[in-house]
């Protein structure tokens, strides 16, 4: 009786090794932490556009487009307020904060970049005149890196559109493919774009150049449906959220497939057709679960 | 002399017994095929009557009729021994779905053998159901795009594949090869008549599809029914410059100044906008069979992208839709430019239904701004329940509506 309790120990410990080498076992490690949903203070949210975590400050932010609103909550991910300003801010989408306190939100409706500095109560719209030409630049996801360089994404023209801190237009980053959708930057300064179409991932060096490329459509392991946002955290593993699938596929610098997790549904924990996904420096994955008009936490 | 007439009567008897152990087996079988086929078909006298027709399926035609059937029982209609198309593969394994082409025939591809051939017997080749487009037109609708004034020839001899093959492809519409080749091989792209049909313009390496219908047409040279005001009054340049017939404008720049109105549509929420001349991704610049100049049917178009669509729209067990979706209308609902609406609709998740269904707006369940769908907080809309692209469940409901549909959130019933 003993030989085979200890026989099985060993048997269970042995899978679990094996299961956790080939990283099938992984997803078990992710977990739901919170979610940001509908509540008295702040009402229905609309269409919820892009998600920043403001490491500085410890808060989570994030647009509420058919409102006209920037959400912002606290680490515990409790609502402190909402900011809607005035009315230049119609339907903001990507956000970011640069370490000088200034939100840049998106505005496609308007094909504009916003420059927002709260405590001067100042909206300026970046000046895109000068950005060289082609079609009529669609302003989608927006990144920034630790030197305050602001990364726009333009699907109109399937290139990165450059601002430097001065908010003066810096250059393009032509982005091969089709169909781009989001970008995002690490700490190192390398630039991550993610083509929904294509389902390709492209990690650029901070001169621009393609140093990697992976990731297609399908139905084989690791491969997308609908690649609709990507994001990297601290150790260069690289998230992609399949708004199809409802999943995250996650990727090691390498570009190589490790493992995935999310589930459609509509209780917590759960996503429905999600659109944007964030990571902090702390691991914590920040998805805006667009069918279920929330922003959920993992960990 | 005596000795060489037993020697030779030997080896006979020796061979006939060879000859007869060989054949034991087959001749066996045959006889307990024959057996069994006289105990089937004194029930299926149907059968017999096929029998005495040539071109039979040749399991049929050696009375092995449990190659394929279980006289017993199975868990599949006619006692097929087990799924359809698994049962055909197991002779026929060069026809595997996933080592064919990008494109596969719907039947094919779900399966469905017996749609195009005739388990038993047929008059003919490939035991096919019915000859040449008489077993296309059964599923294809041959009213419209086949009758039209003047016929291709290929359709007028009713040989659909001259151009299309039967199983996969890697071309879309299963043609035999790219659009770009497949009319070259006909008609010679390169020749002075051709030149001049097309304004000087060479058309090699052209998809002759964006122009001509490949089956008929109203207008002679097959030319398709809507056409691009510019390309009707053959201003090729209004569109085009230079010597190489380059696209005027920068990317969409070449469209929008004509259709203004369009570029707003395209600056929303969500959005189809793309790079480079993004127009042509869904309209022909040149002309159309379709609505609006659409490249083909809207249905297509959306799907190409939305292949999660696709599995719920195609789905066999999805039998409940709404109406919309079998009639290929995707931009009923949807906006096919951008929306700043969920879903990319017309207006939000109540009225984009109720606009049309006025009566459900006032007896429903619960729904709108007050109401909260405890799984998710969020507001109750109409497709909190329904999910109209295809369903299992009548109504076009989520979930049973006898079971999970309600429970799910009325935990306590």
């Amino acid at each position: 009786m003993v030989i085979k309790k200890v026989v099985l120990t060993i048997t269970a410990l042995m899978a679990i090794l094996f299961l956790s080498g080939t990283g099938l076992c992984d997803q078990a490690e992710i977990r739901h932490l919170a979610s940001m949903s509908r509540i008295e203070q702040n009402g229905i949210f609309g269409l919820l556009g892009g998600v920043f975590y403001d490491e500085e400050r410890q808060r989570v932010y994030f647009t509420d487009a058919t409102n006209g609103r920037i959400m912002s909550y606290d680490s515990r991910f409790e609502f402190i307020s909402e900011f809607k300003g005035a009315e230049g801010m119609i339907a903001p989408v990507g956000i970011v904060r640069d370490s000088k306190g200034r939100f840049f939100v998106s505005q496609p409706k308007t094909g504009q970049v916003l420059m927002i500095d709260i405590d001067q109560k100042r909206i300026m719209p970046l000046d895109m005149s000068v950005v060289p030409g082609g079609n009529p630049v669609y302003p989608g996801a927006l990144a920034i890196d630790l030197n305050d360089r602001l990364y726009i994404a333009d699907r109109s023209n399937q290139r990165i559109i450059l601002f430097n801190p001065d908010l003066r237009f810096s250059g393009i980053i032509p982005v091969e493919g089709r169909g781009l959708k989001d970008v995002t930057v690490d700490s190192q300064g390398r630039i991550y774009t993610l083509n929904t179409m294509d389902g390709s991932v492209r990690v650029h060096n901070s001169h621009g150049q393609r140093i990697l490329e992976f990731g297609s459509r399908g139905k084989g392991r690791g491969e997308f449906s609908f690649p609709i946002s990507l994001a990297v955290d601290g150790a260069g593993t690289i998230y992609v959220l399949d708004q199809h699938l409802s999943k995250v596929f996650v990727f090691n610098r390498s570009g190589q497939f490790l493992f995935d997790f999310g589930q459609f549904g509509w209780i917590e924990g759960r996503l429905r057709y999600p659109s944007s996904i964030y990571v902090n420096k702390a691991g914590k994955i920040f998805i805006v679960d667009q069918q279920n008009a929330r922003v959920c936490v993992f960990q | 002399m005596h000795r060489k007439k037993l020697f030779r009567l030997t080896r006979l008897t020796l061979s006939s017994i060879c000859l007869l152990l060989i054949l034991a087996p087959w001749i066996a079988s045959t006889q307990e095929g024959t057996r069994g086929f006289t105990t089937c078909i004194s029930c299926h006298p149907e059968v017999e009557q096929e029998m005495t027709r040539s071109g039979g399926h040749k399991p049929f035609a050696d009375f092995q009729c449990s190659g394929c059937h279980n006289p017993h029982v199975a868990k599949y209609k006619g006692l097929i021994r087990d799924k359809l198309e698994d049962v055909c593969r197991t002779c026929h394994q060069d026809q595997n779905v996933a080592e064919m082409g990008r494109y596969v025939h719907v039947p094919f591809k779900d399966g469905e053998c017996l749609s195009c051939h005739s388990p038993h017997v047929s008059d003919n080749p490939d035991l096919l159901r019915a000859s040449g487009q008489k077993l296309c037109f059964t599923c294809h609708e041959k009213e419209g795009s086949f009758e039209r004034k003047h016929l291709h020839a290929p359709v007028a001899q009713g040989e659909c594949l001259s151009c299309h093959v039967n199983h996969s492809s890697d071309n879309d519409f299963l043609t035999r090869m790219p659009n770009t080749e497949l009319c070259a091989g006909c008609h010679p792209s390169e020749t002075p008549a051709a030149r001049k049909g097309h304004q000087g313009y060479s058309v090699q390496g052209s998809d002759c599809m964006s122009c001509h219908s490949p089956h008929s047409a109203q207008r002679s040279g097959l030319i398709k029914e809507n056409l691009h005001p510019s390309f009707a009054r053959k201003d090729c340049r209004d569109c085009h410059s230079g010597d190489l017939w380059q696209v005027r404008g920068d990317a969409s720049g070449v469209c929008l100044p004509c259709h203004r109105d369009t570029e707003e549509s395209f600056m929303k929420v969500y959005s189809h906008v793309c790079s480079g001349v993004f127009c042509v991704n869904c309209h022909s610049p040149h002309a159309s069979d379709q609505g609006a100049l659409r490249k083909t049917q809207e249905t297509k178009i959306c799907l190409n992208c939305h292949q999660d669509t696709q599995y719920f729209v195609r789905g066999k067990e999805n039998m409940y839709r709404h109406p919309l979706v079998d009639k290929g209308e995707c931009s009923k609902c949807h906006q096919p430019h951008g929306s700043d609406n969920r879903l990319m609709f017309y207006g939000n998740e109540i009225t984009q239904c109720t606009d049309c269904h006025g009566r459900q707006a006032s007896i429903t369940h619960p729904i709108g701004k007050e109401t909260v769908d405890p799984r998710s907080k969020r507001d109750i809309t109409c497709i909190t329940c329904h999910k109209l692209m295809g369903s299992p469940y009548e109504f076009a409901l989520r979930q049973d509506r006898a079971a999970d549909l309600c429970r799910d959130c009325h935990t306590d019933y």
